[in-house]
């Protein structure tokens, strides 16, 4: 079922705040999750919103990214709260979100997960500092991405995830608001992508149309440019990381401040391991280890950190580039993440976030599997 | 009032012993495992690869629960169970009593090599100058006289082949430890009497036989000898023949009347041969011609002396008995067509082949041909060789040849190239068991493998210019002759009885059948003849692994049962108060104090390493408080001097670094209980091991690789926690799934061994497929045996029957099952019960007709019986009857074999002749599955004038309708052109169907193969088990088989549960899996990888929970958990780091 969002003013922001609030005014739908800029601020955070009335605030289509929201659904959703949600999310987000409630740590039971096209973002501290210098307002925005899919905002690049992202359209979801290829000046479109989708969408009542035959060229031209970018972006990563010397000079900067993980959408442990005392070392540990090679950098497990994180979930890394935003020293840990967890996706087959009955790879056990390197044929 | 404990003999320690003695052993009672060869392991420790994984996998019979009562490591290399006593080289002799009181006699070789000191240096096999065809290799290689019983054997401890060794004593020379003893102060109690007129003569046998060790008396009469033999008892007498007085001969009898067991050498001055010859027949054992070598006296001394140690006979008192002695391959060189074995270089066994190409055969895991050293480009594999073979007295298939060479021809391939051309001559294929079809596909298919089915009529030795060894011609089926050149012939030989256990089958009035096997009762596969004797294994046929292990099993549950009627009790009465958590928790707490100890080994360690430098070395490690170096810890006086040691030094924790014997598991108990340091708590090296390794290190080299090891082992002991086994509570009732023979048994076999069964069946009657069964193929009458286990079930008193019932839904938990049982008329009933059996059935499939070729008297096999039984069908009114097998499996759909069908093809078949003689039968078949002894079937119906016709997927047979007669249209194969029968009926072999809702398995974490039929744990070696270890599956559902079969596997299946049932408190092993509830975010990623289903999601607490007898301690759950949450208790992660840190180091 695909309909119109329409709007009288030429302003497609105020359109979609009113979809919104008409949403949250509808049948069975008890509050609504999505990007609200906060009061007497320039910051938009993710926010449950149950007074419709609020939802003049709501830009669910902005430059800002400060977090990856499917880890928030998993707070929302990860027992039963008795509340039908609908939920927005850029595609990373319903991706994260996807796996996360493959690890039981959410569900999409008592939600309506709404997807987007992807509005891209820039790095949290590009942001702060493009707001400061005479931003767009939300519909010129709009229409810089879609209308002009441009890659250069006031001078401010994309982050590089998004530029490089492959994946820029929602799957999974129960209902798809649609951009790209579409007219905006006549509205928007919405697409219900589940059963429970269609009967939200029925309850509005509203005009039905159809997806304009551009969008799929569109679509695929948007892919394969962040393809190429893609590409060039892992070359470069890889060859400033691939030997354990260039790895510490890459940390080099690294305080151990586990900001990257903090902000990870899939790192999903309630108490990290290096929190545990495993990594709470015996003074004389330290001692041990200057001894037998006359230095050691204090903290320690820099890099043994970042590739048990890779080890933990590079499988499921679904490229969101939020842990290069959380870091205070500038490391690009984004990039050779989606290197390495491009490989780690390769080996297992595996997609994180776009097939919800694909099993993670830890979880399946095949008899016959990597022979060459486990030796056993 | 104290119960005895159970005890049951197993005699024979090959794959199906050691599974009856590991399932009595694990139920709790005691066993004594015997074996006539001088290891366990029978014929699979010569066979390195099975069938279907090309890989070994003897270590999935070892116990899951309470682990660490057992040895943990091939079995191959030896077994270790609390409650097993294991007698190598022994014989069983005689049985005599009743059920729960047998009196067995054993017969042992006295050990020359104290298996205590052996550290298996192999100084003695370097010394030893004899050399004689190693058996383990088939005669391929050499051994000394002295050597390893097996390649693999963990302890390392040599052994004396008695019939070679000529006692020249070098090697007790040689011996570092003095471990061999040929003048054992046991020889003193050997008294031998010296008779003779001539002092010299005397006294110089005197001097050479004290010298050996015996005691030695003299005498230079008879009337003196006759005088001395009141004073004492002797073992044995030489005497002169000539003497003054009273000669020898007389002084023979007249002993003789004192002591009727006495040893008597004649000793005669010149080659009187007459009158020794004389005196043998008047009782001497042998004689000797004067003047003597020295030597021949000795060697003649030692082997009497032998000879008396081994009828030093052991009486045992055991419940019941179990014979598994296996079999024996067919000798070629013995049979009519012996196929050039011996003569022709090139032409080997089976078993040979095995040999040749294993990583410990001559080859060391090269192909090179035996003979010429030459590499093997084409080999063949004759079968039937002494099998379905008349005139080699083998009117029977023996079952395994088939897959075996199947199974070497991948092997060859997947091993040495897939250039090497392999070719199998076969008459049938009988790939009848499950999976079987699928595997010869594959050889067939993926593997390149040539199928030929044509009998090889000559070969000869091949002359020409292409050295390609040996030429074969044979006649294919069209007919027409071939010749074909190969490297190597590897004869498929067949299978024969046990000779000796045999023979003692005779003698204990345990019947045979007419080829010497070991005959079992009706409907049974492990009941003998005797009450209280069973069966286990091959000896009553031939079988596979998977077939010995299920009748290994089921001989278990016999001996069980018996051992129950008995009033006997297990183990688990005496243990009930034996643990020793509140010390343990002590040590736990206290700082890591760490003893380093070395055993020296003579001075061994301060020839190969820098001393002063190693332990500097270890002293640098924190936490190590001190480094001791010690001797001789094999003997007592170092055992003695290493607890005072540890005394002096107060450690709480050790590492030790000396030879296998002592750091052998049991050894570190007893240090244990001697020094009060938890054995779990002890780390040990095998120093001399490393130093065997690199013979050729410098000392600097060597000694720090020592440190190291070292290193890693006290950071191993610093991390170590001692924490007490896991114990859980554990359901002692049992639910049986589905009504049918395989379910009645199981759930009887449970319940006659005193615990409570609920049997579930959803229709209204219990009996299943044998409900609508007159008789089997062998004549017996199917109606009277169920009727009579129905009595028995519906009368028992710790059954319940639970008819029109499903199990609907089930949940588990740490130690039971919680099932709701629905009626038909919805009523439902929670029961808890700990072991699951899974009896659901199959069904014989039904005829799919096309929709453009309706059914024209066409039947299937069942509808056949039915009807006849119904007299439907008369026999007698009928002219030609059709009989297609292979109908609905073995294709594209079902590619398995039903396994049945070809026997009950021939059943039919043969009742159709004698109702009606002038019938015509076809047999319209692939390959004849007559398996076992049903081969005698297959030649009957031949004889009896049935005709069989071959046909290939290619040309199925046709059934077509024309002028109202019914015509079969085959492509018979033979002939090579198209037959047409006018049929009166047309009966199909449709195959079996399994009855198992996946949901139903699914709930009881089990699962299915890809027929649906129940995935057993290990296709080989648990062919009854699930990896869920409470959940077991016998009968259709399992797999297709015949009624007594089915039994045999819920024999099995009730065995393998009694293991369960036995204990009302399971025990892990001491490596468990645990969670930290606390930092566990319970994403179940550990639920979902655990293998063994040991782990379980608690809902209502909103944590995990583990059953720690389910687990194995594999640790998957740590390596999926992300937080550390899902843990190993006894392999922390501090520790894990450390010991990398201290291996880098």
């Amino acid at each position: 079922m695909i309909c119109k969002i329409e709007y009288e003013d030429n302003s497609p922001a105020k359109g979609l705040q009113r979809f919104f609030k008409q949403l949250l005014e509808s049948q069975g739908i008890d509050a609504l999750f999505l990007p609200v800029r906060l009061k007497d601020s320039t910051s938009i955070m993710p926010s449950l919103v149950t007074d419709p009335a609020q939802l003049e605030n709501a830009v669910p289509l902005g430059p800002a990214f400060p977090i990856n929201s499917g880890r928030m659904v998993s707070r929302l959703s990860y027992k039963e709260s008795g509340r039908k949600t609908a939920v927005l999310l850029r595609p990373c987000e319903i991706r994260a979100f996807i796996e996360l409630i493959k690890l039981k740590q959410g569900s999409r039971q008592e939600l309506i997960l709404i997807g987007i096209d992807c509005p891209k973002a820039l790095t949290s501290s590009d942001y702060m500092a493009y707001m400061k210098k005479n931003p767009l307002d939300d519909d010129a925005y709009i229409e810089k991405i879609f209308s002009q899919n441009s890659n250069n905002l006031n001078g401010f690049e994309f982050s590089s995830a998004c530029n490089t992202c492959e994946n820029p359209f929602p799957v999974n979801t129960d209902i798809n608001i649609i951009l790209h290829g579409v007219d905006l000046s006549a509205g928007m479109l919405v697409e219900s992508g589940s059963e429970a989708g269609r009967q939200v969408l029925e309850n509005l009542n509203m005009p039905q149309a159809s997806v304009p035959e551009n969008r799929d060229k569109i679509v695929t031209r948007i892919k394969e440019d962040n393809s190429k970018a893609n590409e060039a972006m892992i070359k470069s990563i890889e060859a400033k990381t691939d030997s354990i010397l260039k790895l510490n000079a890459f940390f080099a900067q690294c305080i151990n401040c586990y900001n990257c993980r903090n902000m990870c959408p899939v790192c999903y442990c309630k108490e990290c391991v290096f929190n545990t005392d495993v990594f709470y070392h015996q003074p004389a540990q330290y001692y041990q280890w200057a001894e037998k090679k006359g230095i050691e950098k204090l903290p320690t497990d820099t890099v043994f950190y970042h590739l048990t994180r890779m080890a933990h979930i590079s499988h499921a890394c679904v490229g969101c580039g939020q842990c290069s935003n959380a870091c205070p020293n500038d490391i690009n840990v984004f990039e050779l993440f989606k290197s390495v967890a491009q490989n780690t996706q390769a080996a297992f087959e595996y997609s994180p976030g776009t097939d919800e009955n694909q099993p993670p790879p830890l979880s399946v056990f095949n008899e016959r599997e990597f022979e060459d390197i486990v030796g056993i044929k | 009032m104290n119960k005895a404990i159970g005890k049951t003999l197993v005699a024979g320690a090959g794959l199906s012993g050691i599974r009856s003695a590991l399932d009595l052993a694990e139920t709790g009672y005691k066993v004594l495992l015997t074996d006539k060869s001088d290891h366990i392991g029978g014929l699979l420790c010569r066979l390195d690869y099975q069938f279907p994984t090309s890989k070994c996998g003897y270590c999935r019979m070892l116990p899951m629960f309470d682990r660490d009562g057992s040895s943990q490591h091939c079995l191959r290399k030896g077994l270790f169970h609390e409650n097993i006593e294991i007698l190598l080289s022994t014989e069983l002799i005689s049985v005599e009593g009743k059920p729960g009181n047998l009196k067995v006699t054993l017969k042992q070789n006295p050990s020359l090599i104290d298996p205590s000191l052996c550290t298996g240096c192999g100084e003695c096999e370097n010394v030893c100058p004899v050399f004689v065809n190693d058996p383990f290799n088939e005669g391929l290689t050499k051994r000394k006289a002295v050597y390893l019983p097996s390649p693999h054997s963990f302890s390392n401890m040599y052994t004396i082949d008695y019939t070679a060794c000529t006692r020249c004593g070098e090697c007790e020379k040689a011996c570092p430890t003095g471990a061999i003893k040929f003048t054992a102060q046991e020889r003193e109690k050997f008294k031998i009497l010296v008779v003779d007129d001539e002092k010299i003569v005397r006294d110089s046998m005197k001097e050479w036989l004290k010298e050996e060790g015996f005691s030695v008396t003299t005498a230079d009469s008879g009337q003196h000898a006759l005088e001395t033999m009141d004073d004492q008892p002797f073992n044995m007498m030489l005497t002169d023949i000539k003497m003054p007085g009273m000669d020898g001969v007389e002084l023979l009898t007249k002993a003789k009347e004192k002591n009727d067991k006495l040893t008597v050498i004649m000793m005669t001055a010149y080659a009187a041969v007459d009158s020794a010859v004389d005196a043998m027949k008047q009782g001497a054992l042998d004689y000797l011609t004067k003047p003597f070598d020295p030597d021949v006296l000795i060697s003649m001394a030692l082997k009497i002396y032998h000879e008396f140690e081994i009828a030093k006979a052991r009486i045992e008192q055991v419940d019941a008995l179990i014979l598994s002695g296996g079999t024996q391959f067919f000798k070629p060189e013995l049979g009519i067509n012996p196929y050039g074995y011996g003569i022709l270089p090139g032409v080997i066994t089976g078993m040979e082949f095995e040999r040749l190409i294993s990583g410990t055969g001559p080859g060391k895991g090269k192909l090179i041909h035996p003979e010429t050293g030459r590499p093997v480009r084409k080999i063949a594999w004759f079968q039937c060789v002494g099998s379905r073979d008349a005139q080699a007295g083998a009117e029977f298939c023996s079952s395994v040849c088939c897959m075996i060479s199947i199974k070497e021809a991948i092997l060859a391939k997947e091993k040495f190239g897939h250039n090497l051309e392999t070719t199998i001559f076969y008459m049938d294929m009988r790939t009848f068991g499950k999976s079987f079809d699928e595997y010869r596909l594959k050889a067939q298919k993926e593997t390149d493998v040539r199928f030929v089915r044509a009998r090889i009529h000559s070969l000869d030795e091949n002359s020409g210019k292409d050295n390609s060894g040996l030429s074969a011609r044979y006649v294919d089926i069209h007919g027409n002759i071939h010749e074909d050149n190969f490297d190597l012939i590897v004869l498929a030989t067949g299978q024969r009885p046990n000779k000796q256990m045999a023979e003692l089958a005779s003698r204990s009035s345990v019947e045979t059948n007419p080829w010497g096997f070991v005959k079992t009762s009706d409907f049974s596969m492990i009941n003998t003849s005797r009450p209280g004797i069973f069966s286990g294994g091959s000896l009553s046929g031939p079988k596979d692994i998977s077939e010995s292990v299920t009748c290994a099993s089921a001989a278990a549950l016999g001996a069980c049962k018996t051992m129950h009627i008995a009033g006997k009790q297990t183990t688990d009465a005496e243990n009930a108060n034996a643990t020793d958590v509140a010390d343990l928790a002590v040590s736990a707490r206290e700082t890591p104090k760490i003893l380093t100890v070395l055993c020296s080994c003579g001075n061994t360690l301060s020839q190969k390493l820098d001393i002063e430098t190693l332990e500097a070395g270890i002293r640098k490690i924190p936490e190590n408080k001190s480094v001791e170096i010690t001797d001789k810890l094999c003997m007592d006086e170092g055992w003695d001097a290493l607890i005072e040691i540890i005394q002096k030094n107060n450690p709480n924790r050790l590492v030790i670094g000396a030879c296998l014997p002592i750091i052998h598991k049991q050894k570190i108990k007893e240090l244990g209980k001697a020094s009060g340091i938890h054995p779990n708590l002890v780390e040990t090296l095998d120093v001399m091991s490393v130093l065997k390794q690199y013979p050729d290190s410098k000392t600097g080299e060597i000694t720090r690789r020592i440190i190291r090891e070292l290193s890693t082992l006290i950071s191993k002991a610093r991390f170590k926690n001692p924490v007490p086994e896991e114990r859980v509570e554990s359901n002692q009732n049992a639910l049986v799934i589905g009504g049918g023979i395989a379910g009645i048994t199981a759930a009887l076999s449970i319940a006659d061994c005193g615990y409570h069964v609920d049997i579930v069946e959803k229709s209204d009657t219990i009996g299943g497929n044998l409900l609508w069964m007159d008789k089997t193929v062998d004549g017996l009458d199917i109606q009277t045996y169920l009727g009579k286990k129905i009595k028995q079930i519906e009368s028992h008193e710790s059954v319940t029957i639970h008819k029109r019932t499903r199990a609907a839904v089930a949940k588990r938990r740490p130690g039971e099952f919680a099932t709701v049982l629905k009626k038909n008329d919805d009523r439902r009933e929670t029961i808890l019960h700990g072991v699951t059996i899974l009896a659901t059935g199959g069904s014989q499939a039904p005829l799919e007709p096309d929709a453009d070729d309706p059914l024209q008297n066409e039947l299937t096999q069942k509808e056949f019986e039915i009807a006849v039984q119904n007299h439907k069908i008369d026999p007698e009114k009928l002219k030609t009857v059709v009989m297609i097998q292979c109908s609905g499996t073995r294709n594209e759909k079902r590619n398995y074999c039903s396994r049945v069908c070809c026997i009950r093809a021939l059943k039919n078949a043969l009742f159709l002749k004698e109702k009606n003689p002038d019938i015509q039968v076809y047999i319209i078949y692939r390959d004849m599955m007559s398996y076992g002894f049903f081969e005698k079937y297959y030649s009957m119906a031949k004889k009896k004038g049935v005709v069989f016709f071959q046909y290939d997927l290619a040309n199925k047979p046709v059934v077509e309708m024309r002028n109202e007669m019914t015509l079969v249209k085959t492509h018979e194969l033979l002939l090579d052109m198209p037959v047409e029968i006018e049929a009166d009926c047309v009966i199909h072999a449709t195959g079996i169907l399994p009855d198992l809702p996946e949901t139903l398995a699914d709930q009881y974490g089990a699962a299915l193969d890809q027929f649906h039929f129940f995935k057993e744990a290990d296709s080989k070696f648990r062919p009854v088990d699930s990896m869920n270890y409470r959940v077991f599956s016998c009968g259709l559902s399992l797999k297709p088989c015949t009624i007594e079969e089915a039994i045999a596997s819920a024999e099995a299946a009730a065995a393998r549960a009694l293991r369960i049932l036995s204990h009302g408190r399971l025990v892990s092993g001491k490596t468990v899996a645990a969670t930290r509830t606390a930092t566990c975010s319970l994403c179940e990623m550990c639920v979902d990888t655990c293998p063994y289903e040991a782990r379980f999601i608690d809902n209502l607490e909103e944590k995990i929970v583990i059953d720690p007898a389910a687990c194995q301690g594999c640790g998957v759950c740590a390596a999926v958990c992300p937080s550390g949450s899902a843990i190993l208790e006894g392999q922390d992660r501090r520790q894990m780091l450390d010991v990398i840190d201290m291996a880098l180091s």
